[in-house]
């Protein structure tokens, strides 16, 4: 026993112990300093999956899962699209932005408007149209200015505008705003991905044979879809955007159809460039000066 | 015999030389497990399997970041084949002639001003003439408030306030304010209101 006690009470010779203890002290304030940066470190990944890692995670399934249904829907539109991009874009260089003014075709386009509202009884003169010089834009167009003046009843005015308005507009994907399609693609995403092909069939349908017979190509898209979700925005998209001023205006009057059987539809893209509305003689009625630019591609 | 120290005076050296030792192996020791921790045990906790794949949690954003990507790319993709014109010069003329079509509103939101401004009285505040100019992004009416007795220009100033309210509206510059009179309309104030719209 006294040996045993002896040998506890003995210094060690270890390898580390028979170091100074001015270097235990040392090494071990160094080890401590290492300890601290790993506790910091620790706290630092703690910290980081509370705030980062664990919402990560909890968003990560959803975006796949867009993923996957977007490349489901580029898929099922790939293959139909194809056929309808060269169309679209041979019209667009034919008819909505030519390489040059055709200008009988717009004076055409303005003669009939005036027989057709004549006729309805929603304008009682026109002037003569004057069109301008074609003049080089800074953005590489070039600009006709066309201008006339009107005697017309309010809603032949906003026939007249909204004509302005559609002129260029090939689709009726054409007509509604980047909002409204984002609406109706968020939509079709929750409810049925694959019926995004229905959609984009109902978008790529030419605005006047939409405005002539609107239900058809409603009731095509809508059956794609059982659930009221899509169904309600949807709806929403026809009450509140142009679409429903064009199925109002040109719907109920004969306008469309004779632009499309004297082949003047698709219109030559126009803009505004100075209105002046005056009252006329009678209430409604009103003189209106209409100053427009006509695009087109030549240099 | 065992003799007792406790009585003994120990030194700061001695305590010192004492607890370096013991100091010493709890550092070691506290190290050693923090370590075997950080390499072991933290990876273990935070890598997380998606898709078949371990992901550690510094790539677990780039993932995510990749999958936004693609998302955006796909969304783009997909936004070319539903409005499908690769015409860069068309739609930047399709979004100015859209925005040159506000004067509508505006026109319709002036109305709904001069039925406010007076509401009991529909001809106090008569336009005469209603001027867009695109290029200039400037609105012009002319007209004159009448039907209101010596209250014209009080109700013309209400009116120029009010349209200066008008979301679309930056700045309303009236023309000087003045008081007519006319045998036929009594007293009248004509003014032209030019408006610099958005």
């Amino acid at each position: 026993m006294p040996k045993l006690l002896t040998r506890f009470s003995r210094p060690q010779r270890g390898p580390l112990k028979g170091l100074h203890p001015v270097a235990h002290f040392g090494v071990g304030a160094g080890l401590m300093v290492l300890s601290g940066l790993l506790i910091a470190a620790h706290i630092t990944t703690i910290v980081e999956v509370r705030d980062v890692a664990v919402p990560i995670v909890s968003e990560l399934p959803r975006l796949e899962r867009r993923l996957r249904a977007l490349e489901q829907q580029i898929e099922l539109t790939q293959l139909h699209a194809a056929t309808r991009i060269g169309s679209q874009q041979e019209k667009v260089e034919v008819y909505a932005f030519p390489e040059e003014t055709d200008v009988s075709r717009l004076i055409a386009t303005f003669e009939i408007v005036r027989e057709t509202l004549k006729r309805e009884g929603m304008l009682s003169s026109m002037s003569d149209i004057d069109i301008g010089e074609p003049k080089n834009r800074e953005d590489g167009s070039t600009s006709r200015s066309l201008s006339a003046e009107f005697t017309v009843h309010e809603d032949g005015l906003k026939t007249i505008l909204l004509l302005v308005r559609l002129a260029g507009l090939l689709t009726v994907g054409d007509v509604l705003s980047e909002d409204e399609l984002q609406l109706l693609v968020d939509r079709v995403e929750q409810e049925n991905p694959a019926g995004i092909v229905a959609l984009e069939q109902f978008l790529a349908a030419d605005l006047l044979k939409y405005a002539e017979s609107p239900k058809v190509y409603e009731e095509q898209l809508k059956r794609s879809f059982g659930s009221t979700t899509f169904l309600n925005a949807f709806q929403n998209v026809l009450r509140t955007s142009l679409l429903r001023d064009v199925r109002i205006l040109l719907l109920h009057s004969d306008l469309g159809e004779i632009l499309r059987s004297y082949k003047l539809w698709p219109l030559q893209i126009m803009a505004v460039e100075e209105v002046s509305i005056s009252p006329g003689s009678s209430p409604k009625w009103h003189s209106l000066k209409l100053s427009v630019l006509v695009f087109s591609q030549e240099s | 015999m065992l003799k007792s120290n406790t009585n003994t005076p120990h030194s700061l050296g001695d305590v010192a030389r004492r607890t370096a030792f013991s100091f010493f192996l709890f550092s070691l020791v506290l190290t050693s497990l923090l370590l075997l921790s950080w390499y072991l045990l933290v990876p273990e906790l935070t890598h997380v399997e998606v898709g078949g794949t371990v992901h550690g949690l510094k790539d677990l954003r780039g993932y995510r970041d990749g999958i936004h990507q693609n998302i955006v790319s796909l969304e783009q993709q997909r936004g070319s084949f539903l409005v499908p014109v690769e015409n860069d010069l068309y739609s930047a003329l399709k979004g100015m002639k859209d925005s040159r079509l506000k004067f509508q509103l505006i026109r319709s939101d002036i109305n709904g001003v001069i039925d406010d401004v007076v509401p009991s009285q529909n001809n106090a505040i008569i336009i005469s003439n209603f001027y867009y100019n695109a290029a200039a992004n400037t609105i012009e009416i002319r007209g004159d408030v009448r039907n209101v007795g010596t209250r014209s220009m009080t109700v013309l100033a209400q009116f120029a306030e009010r349209l200066h309210m008008l979301e679309e509206v930056i700045d309303v510059n009236t023309s000087r304010y003045t008081r007519k009179e006319d045998d036929a309309i009594g007293f009248f104030s004509p003014f032209t209101i030019r408006l610099t719209i958005r």
